[in-house]
């Protein structure tokens, strides 16, 4: 019954219509005409021949080739282009459309009544995430769980989901601190403004040190920054440290900054870190300071106990050496002997000529409340009222943490405790609690009272439960067609990588969400809002593997643009940086303008900064902020494959392989991921002392016909980017360490100056590839021409992405029907990227289980 | 009662404990070797990501009269407490790469980069939940950099310490009787929301479907086993922990720092045997310098990984030396801790799963030998380290075939189970024990 109605739903939106009894007929009757020339029992190409095609899917064997047939026809790989006689697309449409609908019922027919998705728990990202908007915490929780496991390269598969006795100590773990950092156990602390310059007494053991007055001194209140500092401070603030260890929480910071003496009245550049210890922690962001002019930038973001900030100046060195400055001397020229710049020196230079950042005391705002006390504490007390700690201990038992501190809460009446009680369970399972489970938990609550245990500890017996109950680790779904709070929760960890908000819970208990309309105009609005950053950051980490950008680091000698200093090997911040912020910047613009999926692949613009434009070799950029640039002409930049991000993280920072970045193109933009390589196959014994190029390595590749199967399809895109280096220059030469030409004119920074590049010419980079159907490409700006071309198939394997994304469980031949009737409602506006992401929530696959 | 020796011990102000002989009398009760009784048997693994130099690493003969390569001459005092082995592997890691430093010490099959894995137990918690309960940690697990070696039996990674303070502070810091009570009293109430979750999950069972009741059954048994370790766990809570031996060390913040971090490790390893306060410890180190282990074969590069190998080896000398140096019983600590030292690659240029670097040390095993598995590969090192003149250097090897000249890496952790006291035949993809490793 069910399967006609689904049926009967799909065929609404389809035509030509077909039903599932056609396809033995319908398809073989396409193979008949289209493949038997080269796929019959004489000429078996491939291996693969008609005759043993079958008809009855739910064989694992018949399956498995018709499987190959739709994967290969859909793409337009079969048959071949150069084939005469070659279906129409409406042929195709037709015979294609018969064989997804028998998949799909094949599939319902195996699944029986369990749905796609089966229970599977929170994964870290989603678990860290609840909490915080449950509780209104910011207790980093992520690093306390093991780490989850990938599957198809996403980290939330139910598949890959498992639970263990470490996640259940952990989660308690989790659970004590959360409710720990959520609770208030004092007077609302005062929100004060100070203004923290580097001139105060707490600042002086930094500029006393002698070391740091040759990169910065102080003028009045500022502090002038003339070189990188070697170590942290002066510009690690121990005053705002001073502050966050009395109080941690949301802090407003305005700095002040401007630059002077720079040449051509150009402008420099910063980093905010947050640091504690006197080490850096976490980046904040890379900022400008401009030509005589100061101007602020504001952040505001939550800082734990002891946390400050850093200021540091971003390639001061550089800087000063380009407008002629020595880096050691304070107004000369040229260099000075070693050591004299040792700490040891009784006359140390100090520098004072030459370009500078100025900083200005920092303006701080905080703590900041939105409401007192705090959204989360009155969720798990309700209106309780704060009274001395010793009150409370006259007629209850304390612990020892209640007691270090000032107040905490009374015991309201048992009515109001309990519907609070309610309230943070409905909120914590995201459904409605029921009265007899809260009755429950009640229990926990109310034996402990009993006992002689204070309000706060015994509410506290209740809420930890909570949160390790499987109501809230699981996302439950219960029946095929999800209900309007399971909804909301896909449709919120889809997007926001979170609990529903308050709009969205609304709509769910009005039954308003499962309208089709009004999920449309729900999901838009998320799309919209600045928490879909959450998504892009996740996402793209999973689907194009960004979440390995630090895996490697890349060769000092080799690419020494992509550090700052050489000789300690700091790399250059704002480039590493810049580079996955771009990718970022790129598909969200995407989306954001619902641009059609070719710009994926082929875009005549990208998001530059003045770092990226200089590592692409582009026009000049000015400025930290990225921006959408349009490309000159002939420019092989433009799309996902040419960004350094890609072309890092598919290289391993040494040497780049055809095979491994061509594997990435396959499995993750054109969705036909290779076989694994067979266990015998030999592996290539790295040699980069350049005697042999990688074309030549992999020769094999062409020569063994075992091997070419499938490399004749990996290899080649591959080839084409290896134009590119592994750090995503542009490259017309392979630079090499042992063999290869000198390459005098070549200099390059080191840190503190300029020197000789140590790498060595080797040979010259061959980009041109023989695609399948023998398809030649001189090199990456043809190949992006042939993959823009292909916007069906990149869209249909980004909507499947989608889907694994969305729900939790990769997507398999009895999905494509829904994936295509998806696809079909795209294809006017070009596969634009938002509305695919608007009909994926649209579909069956996301509203059932 | 035997008292047992006070506070008042000699140490280094440096913070780092010297090799201390194992005093009898520093045991708690329970270790101590009744007269006759065999001592306790341990396990330690050390797991490293980026191999080691063939040329440097693998003796050229097999059998007792090896020659000992570069890297090995530094452990040369302990040539009859170790033995070399080559030719083993896990079968099916073929295009794991790094991926597959996941399964080290399960050997559970990963065939390419990516497949979905699934875990199985490590050999080290397969060792640890034999000898539950007789010590106070069930096991440790570390790192120098991040990670961990070590899975639960369901496959989840066990999360590692990477601060050796932190572990001082597991071995020594006493409670006060206030905090004692304390811990009694979060044991009580987390095995009371344990027990009320629990019914939850059995609740919620009953509800859902057959084909969704599959984690949330996992999650029941986590909850029972959690269950069981705080009961447990409580039973240790008045137990007094030994006394501190030495200062809490310094640790060491610069991940590029290896050896400083693994030799600060490696005396918190000694501190936990000789209290007794494990028996199972698993740790990952020395996973910085995968730049230079990608060295292409460029002289300056493959030195400088050579030297950073050379560290690694030593270090791991130094954990053997001041196992050697506490006695215990009429012989030493080493004698029961055997001590194995392996990586999931061949060496790091080449990113081979085969032929992997092994060793083990100490556990009463009869030592002194290098066990070659895969004679061919002795031939190709050979060949490397005195390349004969003419002989054009193949730039693509021959994959060995498990069981023929290969053999399964678990069939070396079998042997160090059956020597742990635990009864089995074969662990994960093993055929049996290792051939030719007997016990002393």
């Amino acid at each position: 019954m069910k399967t006609s109605l689904l049926i009967f739903a799909t065929l609404w939106l389809i035509a030509p219509r077909v039903t599932a009894a056609d396809f033995p007929k319908t398809a073989s009757a396409f193979v008949e005409k289209h493949c038997a020339e080269c796929h019959d029992d004489l000429t078996h190409e491939g291996d693969f021949r008609i005759a043993l095609l079958g008809a009855d899917l739910a064989d694992e064997a018949t399956h498995k080739r018709w499987a190959r047939v739709l994967a290969r026809v859909q793409n337009g790989e079969m048959p071949p282009a150069t084939q005469k006689d070659r279906p129409t697309s409406a042929e195709s449409a037709v015979a294609l459309q018969a064989l997804r609908l028998a998949f799909q019922e094949q599939a319902i027919a195996d699944r029986g009544d369990g749905g796609r998705v089966r229970t599977r728990r929170l994964n870290r990202l989603e678990h860290e995430n609840t909490v915080r908007d449950l509780l209104g915490v910011h207790t980093p929780l992520q690093d306390l769980l093991p780490e989850d496991d990938l599957a198809d390269g996403f980290s939330n598969n139910t598949g890959a989901l498992s639970i263990s006795p470490v996640h259940i100590q952990q989660y308690m773990a989790a659970a004590d601190r959360a409710l720990h950092d959520a609770t208030v156990r004092r007077t609302r602390p005062e929100t004060k403004t100070h203004r923290f310059s580097y001139n105060h007494e707490d600042e002086k053991p930094f500029h006393g040190h002698a070391h740091n007055q040759l990169q910065c001194n102080l003028r009045g209140e500022d502090l002038h920054f003339f070189l990188p500092t070697h170590i942290e401070v002066p510009a690690y603030l121990r005053q705002f440290e001073k502050l966050t260890r009395q109080t941690p929480g949301r802090y407003k910071i305005k700095i002040t900054t401007e630059a002077r003496d720079t040449t051509n009245g150009g402008d420099l550049a910063y980093s905010v870190w947050v640091a504690a210890g006197g080490k850096r922690r976490e980046l904040i962001g890379y900022f400008d300071a401009e030509f005589n002019k100061p101007t602020s930038i504001e952040l505001t973001r939550y800082f734990q106990s002891k946390e400050t900030i850093i200021i540091a100046p971003y390639r001061m060195s550089k800087v000063r050496a380009d407008a002629g400055y020595s880096v050691y001397l304070p107004d000369k020229k040229e260099k000075i002997p070693k050591g004299w710049h040792h700490i040891n020196n009784p006359n140390p230079p100090i520098a004072s000529v030459g370009p500078a950042i100025v900083v200005k005391p920092v303006e701080i705002t905080g703590p900041l409340f939105a409401s007192w006390p705090p959204q989360g504490h009155r969720l798990l007390y309700g209106d309780a009222e704060l009274v001395p700690v010793a009150e409370v201990a006259k007629t209850s038992r304390v612990t020892e943490t209640i007691r270090r501190n000032q107040l905490t809460v009374q015991p309201t009446d048992d009515v109001a405790a309990k519907a609070q009680l309610s309230a943070y369970m409905s909120r914590a399972f995201r459904r409605p609690a029921s009265a007899e489970e809260v009755d429950r938990y009640y229990g926990l609550v109310r034996t402990r009272l009993d006992q002689g245990e204070c309000f706060e500890v015994a509410m506290n017996a209740a809420h930890r439960a909570v949160l390790c109950s499987p109501h809230f680790l699981f996302l439950i779904e219960d029946k095929p067609l999800l209900n309007d709070f399971e909804l909301a929760s896909r449709l919120s960890y889809f997007l926001w990588r979170s609990s529903p908000d308050a709009t969205l819970r609304d709509l769910a208990a009005k039954g308003e969400l499962s309208k089709p309309d009004v999920l449309r105009r729900e999901t838009k609005r998320l799309l919209s809002s600045p928490r879909f950053e959450a998504f892009i950051d996740d996402f793209l980490d999973h689907w194009l593997n960004l979440r390995e950008i630090e895996a490697t680091t890349p060769d000092r000698d080799l690419f020494p643009e992509y550090f700052v200093s050489y000789h300690d090997g700091r790399q250059d911040g704002l480039l590493h940086k810049s580079i996955v912020s771009e990718t970022r910047a790129f598909v969200r613009d995407l989306v954001a303008r619902d641009l059609g999926i070719e710009q994926l692949v082929n875009s005549p613009h990208a998001f530059l900064n003045q770092r990226l434009a200089e590592h692409y070799e582009l026009p000049q950029v000015k400025g930290t902020k990225l921006r959408r640039v349009a490309l000159p002409a002939e420019s092989v930049r433009g799309g996902l494959l040419t960004q350094a991000s890609i072309l890092k993280v598919t290289a391993n920072g040494a040497n780049t392989s055809p095979v491994v970045r061509g594997v990435w193109i396959l499995e993750r933009i054109l969705g036909t991921p290779a076989p694994p390589p067979p266990p015998n196959a030999g592996s290539i014994e790295p040699d980069t002392r350049g005697a042999t190029t990688i074309r030549e390595q992999l020769a094999q590749h062409k020569t063994n016909k075992s091997c070419a199967v499938c490399h004749h399809k990996i290899d080649p895109p591959g080839f084409a980017l290896e134009s590119f280096d592994p750090v995503g220059r542009y490259r017309e030469f392979y630079r090499t360490t042992e063999t290869g030409e000198k390459l005098n004119d070549a200099r390059t920074w080191y840190g503190s100056g300029y020197g000789h590049v140590k790498y060595l010419k080797g040979a010259d980079v061959d980009s041109s590839a023989v695609l399948p159907d023998d398809i030649a490409v001189a090199g990456i700006r043809a190949y992006k021409g042939i993959l823009a071309e292909k916007q069906e198939q990149i869209a249909r394997n980004f909507v499947g992405k989608l889907v694994t994304y969305a729900t939790g469980v990769h997507t398999e031949t009895g999905d494509a029907l829904a994936i295509e009737a998806i696809l079909k409602r795209a294809e006017s506006k070009k596969f634009g990227l938002k509305t695919l992401i608007i009909e994926t929530v649209q579909s069956e696959l996301f509203t059932h289980k | 009662m035997k008292t047992q020796i006070p506070r008042r011990l000699f140490l280094k102000s440096s913070g780092i404990a010297v090799g201390l002989p194992l005093l009898e009398s520093m045991l708690p009760t329970s270790a101590r070797a009744a007269d006759g009784a065999a001592p306790p048997r341990r396990m330690v693994c050390i797991g490293v990501p980026f191999g080691f130099d063939p040329t440097a690493f693998v003796p050229l003969q097999a059998g007792r009269d090896y020659e000992l390569p570069s890297h090995l001459k530094h452990l040369e005092e302990f040539r009859n407490d170790f033995t070399i082995m080559s030719g083993l592997s896990h079968p099916n890691t073929g295009g794991g790469g790094h991926k597959a430093e996941a399964v080290m010490l399960t050997g559970a099959p990963y065939p390419d980069y990516s497949y979905n894995l699934k875990n199985t137990i490590s050999v080290d918690q397969a060792f640890a939940s034999h000898v539950r309960g007789q010590t106070r940690y069930e096991s440790l697990c570390l790192t120098t950099y991040s990670g961990s070696l070590s899975s639960t039996a369901n496959g989840v990674s066990i999360p590692a310490i990477h601060r050796p303070s932190e572990v001082f502070k597991k071995l020594f810091l006493a409670s006060t009787p206030a905090q004692a009570e304390e811990e009694i009293r979060r044991i009580d109430e987390g095995r009371s929301m344990l027990d009320f979750v629990s019914e939850e999950a059995k609740q919620l069972n009953k509800k859902i479907g057959t084909a969704d009741r599959q984690r949330v059954d996992e999650y029941f048994s986590s909850v029972r086993d959690v269950e069981r370790q705080l009961k447990m766990g409580r039973e240790w809570v008045n137990r007094p922990k030994p006394e501190p031996i030495g200062n809490s060390p310094n640790d060491v913040s610069n991940n590029a720092q290896q050896a400083a971090k693994f030799r600060l490790m490696v005396d918190m390893i000694h501190l936990a045997l000789v209290t007794d306060s494990t028996r199972a410890i698993s740790i990952r180190t020395f996973g910085m310098h995968h730049d230079l282990s990608h060295h292409g074969k460029e002289a300056k590069k493959l030195e400088a990984c050579r030297k950073v190998e050379l560290e690694l080896i030593q270090a791991y000398g130094g954990l053997l030396r001041k196992l050697k140096e506490s006695k215990e019983g009429a012989g030493t600590l080493l004698d029961g801790t055997m001590v194995m030292m392996m990586s999931n690659l061949r060496d790091g240029n080449t990113h081979w799963t085969y032929n992997l670097p092994s060793i083990l040390a100490g556990g009463g095993f009869k030592h002194g030998q290098h066990l070659a598995f895969n004679q061919p590969y002795l031939d190709d090192v050979a060949n490397e380290l005195n390349p004969t003149e003419g002989k054009t250097k193949a730039v693509q090897k021959k994959i060995p075939s498990m069981g023929k000249d290969q053999q399964p890496l678990c069939n070396l952790y079998t042997s160090m189970l059956q020597r742990g006291g635990v009864e089995t035949d074969r662990f994960s993809t093993a055929t049996g024990r290792l051939e030719g490793l007997d016990f002393g």
